[in-house]
């Protein structure tokens, strides 16, 4: 019998653990196995990039928290860094603590995501309850930091939009140091400490450390094939220069490896989270120049014209190019700007991470069982919303 | 040997004296270090020779392909600047390849020298509608089938040229051009600096 005869096609779609999102798997099946895999991607684009290259810089920000809403405030970040980098903008000390504090709060919860999605195509839906309840403790922070559950349009560039309420750094310091050791618990138990998901996910969607450079891997997904590469190590930003944290680094590269790092960085973040509560100094969160994006000023018609004008026509970026990435929880997450010098900037891209991972993925489900897909996948961590831009 | 290279290697200017060395001045026709990054200008035919050396020689190691994309602009003779971002992990350093194209001569495929290239280069493709030779796989990518225009390019209109309708009596999709935009909200489409908008 001929392989021709053999074998079929399916569409596996939509892959229900994309949560931002859907995405349809063309697959190339030979009974159970996989013979070729061709992702169609594009379900849910909306043209950021060009949206971007619309508007002046204070709302292209809240643009790029759409690139994955449940945490927008990581997606704002490069974006804000590179309008930074090319206007020349110095942000206060204490901005640059409260960012990291809600990066790595964001890094929590999107790695128990992760976790519980991986679970939950292993056939444990309980750890969804578990990252709901570290979303919903989060959500309690950020609607106090900045008045939504999901910290849209929070980082502005020259700091952040607000400083922290009173009180709510102890709020979360507690609930650190009490609340979330049993919840990573409760998450280890289910996931990487189980039996049935270790032999779901061990020797699964194996890359290699070469094959992961090749493929521009980036975030876990590369750490997890022996490449101790962490860019909030390697091309510090912020108040990442003066955080000290472990990278932790993998060496099987396969989907269980992948969930174990997750577990260790949400560790890893939780302290540096608390480092970062610690050490922030008191001061300014906005620097001079951008005080009018948030401040009425004094109050007289001259400095509600030029609040006006700058909120509505933004402020002129100097003509050049920067390009920053940063380490989003599912990779490495960049920007490149082009300015020509007016208010708008003229080409804006956004380097997504999971734009790789998912190209790479058609490679890793070749010989993979059909029921591997789930797993592989959700270990990637693949957010479409991001993907697709 | 190794460390003397890399000692030697450690600025962006270092790297670019080292990269122009061993290219012609011809080939790499312009090196530009502004704000701490490399941008280094080629010309088409010798992209492929220099990722090649970018990758394997020993004190660049630009193993990764972070990024590939396309800056259109519409009002110089060859419009597409097709800009390649590398990372080299040995070294821990950012280089910008750039290259000009006019959308009818094709770019060679960097899809051989980084795996990482065929979506990127089928996004640009789709995007922009620059071409790639030796591509493996010269699909759209982001848009359906149907769409026939190049939504990134600075020539088309934000809102989109037209709009798609669901015929009921022919159970066809068909296509219109947009009805004029008078008496409509138009806020969302104010002309910033004369670039936006429809």
């Amino acid at each position: 019998m001929s392989a021709f005869e053999d074998a079929f096609f399916m569409n596996i779609a939509p892959v229900p653990s994309f949560e931002g999102g859907m995405c349809r798997i063309v697959a190339e099946l030979d009974g159970e196995r996989i013979v070729r895999a061709d992702p169609h991607i594009g379900f849910m684009h909306k043209g950021l990039e060009k949206l971007a290259e619309t508007t002046g810089v204070l709302q292209g920000a809240c643009l790029c928290g759409r690139l994955n809403y449940a945490f927008p405030c990581v997606c704002e970040y490069p974006y804000v860094l590179a309008v930074e980098k090319l206007a020349g903008i110095r942000i206060p000390e204490r901005a640059a603590y409260i960012r990291a504090l809600c990066a790595e709060l964001s890094r929590i919860a999107s790695h128990f995501r992760a976790l519980a999605r991986c679970a939950a195509d292993c056939g444990a839906s309980a750890g969804l309850r578990v990252a709901d309840d570290v979303s919903e403790a989060l959500f309690f922070f950020f609607s106090r930091l900045c008045g939504s559950a999901r910290p849209s349009a929070f980082f502005r560039p020259g700091g952040v939009r607000n400083d922290l309420p009173r009180g709510l750094g102890d709020k979360i310091a507690f609930w650190i140091e009490k609340r979330l050791p049993a919840r990573v618990r409760d998450i280890e138990r289910l996931t990487v400490r189980n039996r049935i998901f270790k032999s779901r996910t061990r020797g699964i969607g194996t890359v290699g450390g070469e094959d992961a450079e090749a493929a521009g891997f980036s975030g876990v997904n590369l750490r997890a094939s022996g490449r101790a590469f962490d860019l909030r190590r390697a091309e510090p930003y912020d108040a990442y220069k003066n955080l000290e944290f472990d990278v932790p680094v993998g060496t099987a590269g396969d989907a269980y490896t992948r969930c174990v790092l997750r577990v260790m960085e949400i560790r890893q973040s939780a302290a540096l989270a608390l480092q970062a509560l610690s050490k922030m100094p008191a001061g300014e969160v906005l620097a001079p120049e951008m005080r009018l994006s948030v401040d009425r000023g004094d109050g007289s018609v001259e400095a509600e014209a030029s609040r006006f004008k700058l909120l509505s026509d933004g402020f002129p970026l100097p003509e050049g190019e920067a390009c920053v990435a940063t380490e989003a929880p599912w990779g490495e997450l960049g920007v490149y700007l082009v300015s020509d010098g007016s208010s708008v900037p003229y080409r804006c891209r956004f380097r997504s991470a999971g734009f790789p991972h998912l190209q790479a993925a058609a490679r890793i489900l070749e010989g993979a069982s059909l029921s591997d897909v789930g797993p592989v996948l959700s270990s990637l961590d693949i957010i479409m919303t991001e993907v697709d831009r | 040997m190794r460390r003397l290279q890399e000692a030697f290697l450690q600025t962006p200017e270092e790297l670019s004296k080292y990269v122009s060395l061993r290219f012609a001045p011809q080939d790499v026709s312009s090196v530009c270090i502004d704000r701490g990054e490399l941008t280094l200008t080629v010309i088409r035919a010798v992209l492929l020779k220099l990722m090649q050396f970018l990758r394997d020689d020993p004190a660049c190691r630009f193993t990764r392909l972070t990024d590939l994309t396309c800056v259109d602009r519409p009002d110089r003779e060859e419009r597409f600047e097709i800009v390649y971002h590398l990372h080299s992990f040995r070294h821990n350093r950012r280089v910008r390849i750039k290259l000009t194209t006019d959308g009818e001569l094709p770019v060679a495929s960097v899809s051989g020298i980084f795996p990482a290239a065929v979506w990127y280069e089928r996004e640009i493709w789709d995007m922009f509608g620059a071409v790639f030779s030796n591509h493996p796989d010269m699909r759209g990518l982001l848009t359906d089938g149907e769409f026939r225009a190049c939504p990134l390019c600075k020539d088309f209109p934000v809102r989109g040229r037209d709009d798609m309708h669901y015929d009921v009596s022919r159970r066809v999709f068909t296509r219109c051009a947009k009805a004029s935009a008078k008496g409509e909200n138009r806020s969302a489409v104010v002309d910033l600096n004369g670039r936006a908008g429809t």
